[in-house]
C-alpha cells in the first residue's frame, strides 16, 4: 500500500510541470551568469551539481538533481496502466526515447571525460591532459631506467584536506588551492619552512579568466614525515619549469602539478600539419594533421581533419586548433571518451518512431477534426 | 545486530578504499620522457645541459643560482670572470644584450648594423655562434669579450669580463673554450 | 488554384534560373574576402563601405560605373566626393569643415590623414575593444582611403587567376603582373589583353569595342579549369544584386496588408483572394532569392544570422500560405504580411554593412548535421513565431468578441497545431545541433549559451502542451503562453550572440540590445495586458 502512495508520488505528472520550470529557471540564470564566470564555472556551479548555494545561505537544486528527479518521474509515468492503449502507443514509443536521452545525457555525466594532446610537428605523445582536472605527482627520480610516479588526483587536493601516503609515510597538508595564480617575488627571503620556489616567490590569487584554460591553477602544501629536513611547504603551479626536488628515504623526488594525465594504450606521432587560408584572408579554412597511430610498434597513417575525426578504442580525437612556434608547428587534438555517446542517436531514433506511429493511429481522427471553415 | 555490524565494516571498508582509490602508481621508462621535462629536470638538479672543455688554470666559482657555471680566469696582470648563462627563447634579441654589455663599460650603444660590422662569426661544436669584442679606450679596467649562441629553444651567454690587456692575452683561449662547448644531452 | 495556373507559375520560377543573360564587365571574376565574386558585388560593397549606399542615385552611377571612372580617370574620382562622414569629430580631427551633406571627396580627406598619421598608429596598436568610437572610424576612414587608392591603380582588384588552378591559391592583380615583372601563361594574357581592350575602348566610349572585347574575356574565362569559378552563377549573382528580390518580396507583403485591410471595408472575397495572391507572389519571389543565393555560395540556407533572418521570415510566410488555405478568412494573410514586413526590416539592417555572402569560417563547414540542425531549428523558430502571433490574435479576438466560440475555437485548433508542429522542429533541431556538436568536437551538449536557448524554447513548449492535454491550463492561459514563447524565441536567436561567451558570439551590438529590449517589454505589456482584460471579459460574459 505504502509502495502504491510512492509510485502515486513520484509519477505525478506536476513533478514533471515543476522540475521543467525549475530547470528552465537554472538554465537562464546559468546562462547569464556565463557572462561573467565563464562557460566552465558556470557549468560547474548550476548544472553539473546536485545542489547549490545562492547569496551564501540558500541552497537549491542543481541541474542533476533536477534531471534526475525528471528522470525518475518520466520512467515511474510509463507504468500507468491507462497509458498503454492502442491510440497512445505512439506517445509511449515517443517517451521512451526522450527518458533514453535523458539516461544517456547521465552516462556521459558521469563516465566521460575530455583533454587535449599537443603533438609537436616530428614528436609522438601517447597521453591526454584533461582540460580542467588537476593532479599532483610526486615522482621518484632515483630509479635506474624509469620515472616512478606516485599520483594523487584532484579529489584529494581540496583546501585542509590531508593525504597520508602510508607507502612513504609521508602526510600531505593541502594549505591552499588557488585557481589563477599572480607569482610574485618575495621582498625577503622565506622563512626556513618554506621550501624550494617558495622560498623566494609566493603564490598568489589573481581575478579568474571566463575561458577556464587560460587559468594557471597553484597548490600550496605542507610536507611531513621525511627524516631529513625536506619537510616544509612547498608551492607548485601549472607549467613550472624550475621543479623543486627532495630527499625521502634515501630517494630523490621532485613534485608537479599539473592537468590530470591518462596514458594511452598507444600513442601519436604528427608526420605534418597543414592549414588552409581562405586566400587572400587570415581567416582558417581547413586545418588537418596527418600522423602515425602507433599500436604495438606498428604505424599505420591516418588523416585528422576538421568534421574528420579518428575513432580509436573508445577514444574520439577530433582536430581542434593547433599552436605556431618559432620552430614549427604543433597540433593540438581534443580527445573524447564518452560511454553513453550512443544514446542520442538512439533516442533520436526512437523518439522520431514514435511521432510517425502517433500520427499514422490518428491521422483519421485529425483529418476529422479540420479547423471549421468560415464563410464569407 | 550482526547486520549492523557487517553494515558499519563495510562503511569502513568503503570510506578507507575511497581514500585509496585516489591515489595512482605508475612508472614510466626514461627513454619515453620528452626533451622539455628532461631539461627543465636537469636545470633542477643543477646538471648541465652543456660541456666543454676548459683551460685548466680557469677556477670553477659555484653558487650562483642565475648562471650555469662560473670561473676565475687568471692572467699576467690579474683576473677575469667568465659567466656562462642560457635564457629560454630570443632573450630580448642580439642588440639588446650587446647595447646592455656596452651600457656596463661606458660605450654608446651601437646600432645593428654597426653590431653586425664588428662582431665575427665562428662554429663550434654546438654550432655557428657570433662573437663581440668590446673594449672601451677610456676604460681600460674593464673589458668585455663576449659569445651568443642561438640555439632552438634557449640562448646561450658566454661573457668574459675582463681588462683590456687581458683579454688581447685570453682571446684565443676564450674562442678555444667556446668552439668545445656542446650539449651533454 | 487550378492546375493550368500552378503550371504557368511553375515555369515561371524555373525560366530565370536557365535564362542566360549576355555576359557584361560587372560579371567578370574577382576574387576578395576569400571568394571569387562578380566585380558587381565587389564594386558595390566598396561603394557601401565608402559611401553609405551601393550605387549613386544623385548622378545616376551605378556601383561598377563608379569603379570603372576611378580606374579610368583616378584623377575625377579622387575629386567626388564619395566618402560618407557622420561624425563632427572625424570631420575635425582631419582639418575639414562640416558639410551638411556629410560628403567628402578623397582629396579633401588625404591631406588630413596624412597629417594624422602618428595618432593613426596608436589607434592601429589597441585591440579592437579598447577603441573609442571616434577612433573606430577615424582608423575604418583611413583604411578606406588606403583602399580606394589601390582601387584607383588597380592594385587590389585581383583579376587574374593563378595559372595553378587550385582554388586555395591568391589570384593576382594586374598592378603586380606590371611591378613583379610576372610573365602571365597563356590564358592570363588573353584576360589581361582583353580587359587592356575594354577600357580602352570605354575610354573612348566605343560601344560595340567594349562589347567585343567582353566577348574575348568571356571565352578566356571559359578556358579557366571549371572548380574556380561558374560564369552563369557569377551572372546569377549580378543580377541578384541588381534586382534585389527582397525588396520586391516586401513590396509585395506590404501591398497585401493593405488589400487585406480593404477587404475589410468592402469587397471582401476579391479583394482578399487578390491579397493572397499578393502574399504569394511575395513569397516567390523571397524563395527565389534565398534558393540563389544557395546556388551562388553552394552551400545551405542558413548559414549565417543574416539568412537565419530570411529563411524564418520564409518559414512564417509558408505557414501563412497553408493557414490561409485552410481558413480562407484573412487570419493567414494578416500573419504572414505582418511577419513578412518586419523580418524583411531587420534583414536590412543585418544587411547593410556589406557583403552577406561571406566565407565562413573552419568549424561552420559544410556538414550533413549542421545543414539539417539550423534548417530545422530555424523552421522551429518560424513556426514557434507562428504559433505566438495566432496567441496574440486569439488574446485579441477574446476581447473583441468573446461569445463568438466557434471562431475562437477554430483559432485555438489552429494554434495548437502550429505549437505541436514548432515543438517538433525545435526538439529536433536542437537534438541535430548536439550529434552535430558530437560528430565535430565530441560534445553532445556544453550547456552554450545559444544550446540553452533551444533547449527554454523546446522546454517551454514542451510544458505548456503538457499543462493543456492534463487541463492545469485553459486555452486563454495556453494564448498567453504561446504569445510569451515569443520572448524565448527572440532571446534564443538574437539575445545569446549579446552575451559573448562560447562559440556562437559575434560581439556586443548596442542596437541589437536596444531593439531587443524594446521588443521584450512590448511583448510583455502586449501579452499580459490582452490576457487579463481578456479573462475580466470572460468572466462578465459567464456572470450575464
Amino acid at each position: 500500500m505504502i509502495l502504491h502512495n510512492i509510485y502515486k508520488i513520484i509519477s505525478n505528472p506536476k513533478i514533471f510541470v515543476y522540475t521543467v520550470l525549475w530547470l528552465m529557471v537554472l538554465v537562464f540564470f546559468g546562462t547569464i551568469a556565463q557572462k561573467d564566470i565563464g562557460l566552465y564555472a558556470s557549468q560547474m556551479k548550476y548544472f553539473s551539481t546536485y545542489y547549490f548555494i545562492l547569496f551564501d545561505y540558500i541552497p537549491l537544486p542543481g541541474g542533476r538533481l533536477t534531471l534526475i528527479i525528471m528522470t525518475v518521474n518520466l520512467a515511474s509515468s510509463l507504468f500507468k496502466k491507462n497509458l498503454w492503449k492502442m491510440k497512445k502507443v505512439g506517445v509511449i514509443i515517443l517517451h521512451i526515447g526522450g527518458l533514453l536521452l535523458l539516461v544517456g545525457g547521465g552516462v556521459t555525466a558521469q563516465f566521460s571525460s575530455e583533454g587535449n594532446m599537443v603533438i609537436n610537428e616530428g614528436g609522438n605523445v601517447d597521453f591526454v591532459d584533461d582540460y580542467h582536472r588537476m593532479e599532483l605527482c610526486l615522482v621518484n627520480i632515483s630509479l635506474e631506467d624509469s620515472l616512478e610516479y606516485i599520483v594523487f588526483d584532484d579529489e584529494l587536493l581540496s583546501e585542509g584536506q590531508i593525504i597520508n601516503y602510508e607507502r612513504l609515510g609521508v602526510k600531505i597538508e593541502i594549505i591552499s588551492r588557488i585557481e589563477n595564480t599572480r607569482i610574485q617575488n618575495r621582498v625577503t627571503l622565506g622563512d626556513s619552512i618554506y621550501k624550494g620556489f617558495l622560498k623566494e616567490f609566493v603564490l598568489l590569487p589573481k581575478e579568474p579568466d571566463k575561458e577556464n584554460t587560460q587559468n594557471r591553477p597553484s597548490i600550496i602544501f605542507r610536507v611531513r614525515g621525511s627524516d631529513n629536513n625536506s619537510d616544509g611547504i612547498y608551492g607548485l603551479f601549472l607549467g613550472q619549469r624550475d621543479l623543486d626536488i627532495f630527499d625521502f628515504k634515501e630517494n630523490q623526488y621532485f613534485t608537479e602539478f599539473r592537468r590530470e594525465r591518462s596514458y594511452l594504450p598507444f600513442s601519436i606521432e604528427l608526420l605534418d600539419f597543414k592549414k588552409v587560408l581562405h586566400p587572400g584572408t587570415n581567416v582558417a579554412k581547413s586545418f588537418s594533421s596527418e600522423i602515425n597511430l602507433i599500436e604495438s610498434k606498428v604505424p599505420r597513417r591516418v588523416l585528422i581533419q576538421m568534421n574528420e575525426p579518428l575513432r580509436h578504442q573508445g577514444y574520439t580525437f577530433f582536430q581542434a586548433s593547433f599552436i605556431e612556434e618559432l620552430d614549427g608547428e604543433a597540433t593540438v587534438l581534443a580527445v573524447v571518451k564518452n560511454y553513453g555517446r550512443l544514446f542520442p542517436y538512439i533516442s533520436s531514433i526512437i523518439m522520431s518512431i514514435g511521432l510517425l506511429v502517433h500520427l499514422m493511429v490518428n491521422l483519421p481522427k485529425m483529418i476529422k477534426k479540420k479547423p471549421i471553415q468560415i464563410s464569407e | 545486530m550482526i547486520i549492523k555490524q557487517i553494515g558499519i565494516l563495510l562503511l569502513f571498508f568503503f570510506i578507507a578504499c575511497n581514500k585509496e582509490k585516489h591515489i595512482r602508481v605508475y612508472k614510466i621508462p626514461k627513454a619515453n620522457i620528452e626533451k622539455k621535462e628532461e631539461i627543465s629536470l636537469n636545470k633542477s638538479l643543477n646538471k648541465p645541459n652543456f660541456k666543454w672543455d676548459k683551460p685548466s688554470s680557469w677556477v670553477d666559482v659555484p653558487g650562483h643560482k642565475m648562471r650555469i657555471a662560473s670561473f676565475r680566469v687568471p692572467h699576467q696582470n690579474g683576473e677575469g670572470d667568465l659567466s656562462i648563462t642560457s635564457f629560454g627563447g630570443a632573450s630580448g634579441g642580439t642588440q639588446a644584450n650587446v647595447n646592455r654589455w656596452e651600457k656596463q663599460i661606458g660605450l654608446n650603444a651601437s646600432s645593428m648594423t654597426d653590431i653586425n660590422k664588428f662582431s665575427k662569426s665562428n662554429i663550434g661544436k654546438l654550432g655557428q655562434y657570433k662573437i663581440f669584442k668590446l673594449i672601451n679606450s677610456n676604460q681600460k679596467e674593464t673589458a668585455i669579450i663576449a659569445s651568443i649562441f642561438q640555439l632552438k629553444e634557449t640562448t646561450l651567454f658566454i661573457k668574459l669580463s675582463i681588462s683590456s690587456d687581458g683579454l688581447e692575452e685570453m682571446e684565443d683561449q676564450f674562442i678555444k673554450f667556446c668552439n668545445s662547448i656542446d650539449s651533454s644531452l | 488554384m487550378n492546375k493550368n495556373i500552378k503550371l504557368i507559375f511553375i515555369t515561371i520560377f524555373l525560366l530565370p534560373l536557365s535564362y542566360v543573360s549576355s555576359f557584361t564587365i560587372g560579371d567578370i571574376p574577382i576574387q576578395d574576402e576569400g571568394r571569387i565574386k562578380p566585380l558587381d558585388t565587389y564594386a558595390r560593397n566598396h561603394l557601401l563601405a565608402f559611401y553609405g549606399k551601393r550605387s549613386i542615385s544623385k548622378i545616376n552611377l551605378s556601383a561598377t560605373d563608379w569603379l570603372l571612372n576611378l580606374v579610368l580617370d583616378p584623377e575625377a574620382g579622387k575629386n567626388l566626393k564619395i566618402f560618407n562622414i557622420r561624425n563632427p569629430e572625424v570631420v575635425s580631427s582631419i582639418f575639414l569643415d562640416w558639410s551638411t551633406d556629410h560628403k567628402y571627396s578623397f582629396n579633401q580627406i588625404l591631406p588630413g590623414l596624412r597629417n594624422q598619421a602618428a595618432l593613426l598608429s596608436i589607434i592601429d596598436e589597441k585591440p579592437n575593444n579598447q577603441r573609442t568610437t571616434f577612433e573606430k572610424q577615424l582608423i575604418e576612414l583611413s583604411s578606406n582611403a588606403m583602399r580606394f587608392e589601390e582601387i584607383s591603380y588597380l592594385k587590389s582588384l585581383r583579376l587574374i587567376p593563378p595559372n595553378i588552378g587550385s582554388e586555395d591559391e591568391e589570384w593576382i592583380s594586374p598592378l603586380e603582373f606590371i611591378l613583379n615583372g610576372l610573365n602571365p601563361d597563356n590564358y592570363q594574357n588573353k584576360i589581361l589583353n582583353s580587359l587592356q581592350q575594354y577600357l580602352a575602348a570605354r575610354m573612348e566610349n566605343d560601344e560595340s569595342a567594349m562589347t567585343s572585347s567582353l566577348v574575348v574575356y568571356e571565352s578566356a574565362l571559359k578556358n579557366i579549369p571549371k572548380n574556380l569559378f561558374n560564369i552563369d552563377t557569377l551572372k546569377k549573382e549580378t543580377w541578384l544584386n541588381q534586382v534585389n528580390l527582397f525588396y520586391i518580396s516586401l513590396g509585395f507583403y506590404l501591398f497585401a496588408f493593405l488589400m487585406l485591410g480593404f477587404s475589410w471595408m468592402s469587397n471582401p472575397n476579391t479583394l482578399r483572394k487578390l491579397s493572397f495572391l499578393s502574399l504569394f507572389i511575395g513569397f516567390f519571389a523571397h524563395g527565389y532569392g534565398i534558393i540563389l543565393r544557395m546556388i551562388i555560395m553552394s552551400r545551405p540556407p542558413v548559414s549565417t544570422l543574416y539568412e537565419s533572418v530570411l529563411f524564418v521570415s520564409f518559414i512564417v510566410i509558408l505557414f501563412a500560405l497553408i493557414l490561409e488555405y485552410f481558413r480562407k478568412d484573412g487570419l493567414g494573410i494578416f500573419v504572414g504580411a505582418v511577419g513578412g514586413t518586419i523580418f524583411h526590416f531587420i534583414g536590412f539592417n543585418y544587411a547593410s554593412d556589406g557583403d552577406t555572402l561571406n566565407m565562413l569560417v573552419a568549424v561552420l563547414n559544410s556538414n550533413f548535421w549542421l545543414a539539417t540542425h539550423v534548417t530545422t531549428i530555424t523552421m522551429g523558430y518560424g513556426a514557434s513565431l507562428v504559433a505566438g502571433f495566432i496567441g496574440h490574435l486569439y488574446l485579441v479576438q477574446s476581447i473583441r468578441e468573446p461569445s463568438n466560440t466557434a471562431y475562437l475555437k477554430s483559432v485555438y485548433n489552429n494554434m495548437f497545431g502550429v505549437t505541436l508542429v514548432a515543438l517538433f522542429f525545435t526538439l529536433f533541431g536542437t537534438i541535430l545541433g548536439g550529434i552535430w556538436a558530437d560528430q565535430s568536437w565530441g560534445r553532445f551538449w556544453g550547456w552554450d549559451p545559444k544550446e540553452n536557448g533551444a533547449l527554454l524554447i523546446v522546454l517551454w513548449q514542451l510544458m505548456m502542451i503538457h499543462m493543456r492535454l492534463s487541463g492545469l491550463a485553459k486555452a486563454q492561459d495556453f494564448a498567453l503562453g504561446m504569445s510569451l514563447n515569443n520572448i524565448i524565441v527572440a532571446m534564443a536567436w538574437f539575445g545569446v550572440n549579446l552575451l559573448q561567451v562560447g562559440l556562437h558570439s559575434y560581439g556586443f551590438d548596442d542596437g541589437v540590445a536596444k531593439n531587443l529590449f524594446i521588443f521584450i517589454g512590448a511583448e510583455l505589456l502586449f501579452s499580459f495586458g490582452m490576457y487579463y482584460w481578456s479573462k475580466k471579459k470572460s468572466k462578465r460574459s459567464i456572470s450575464i
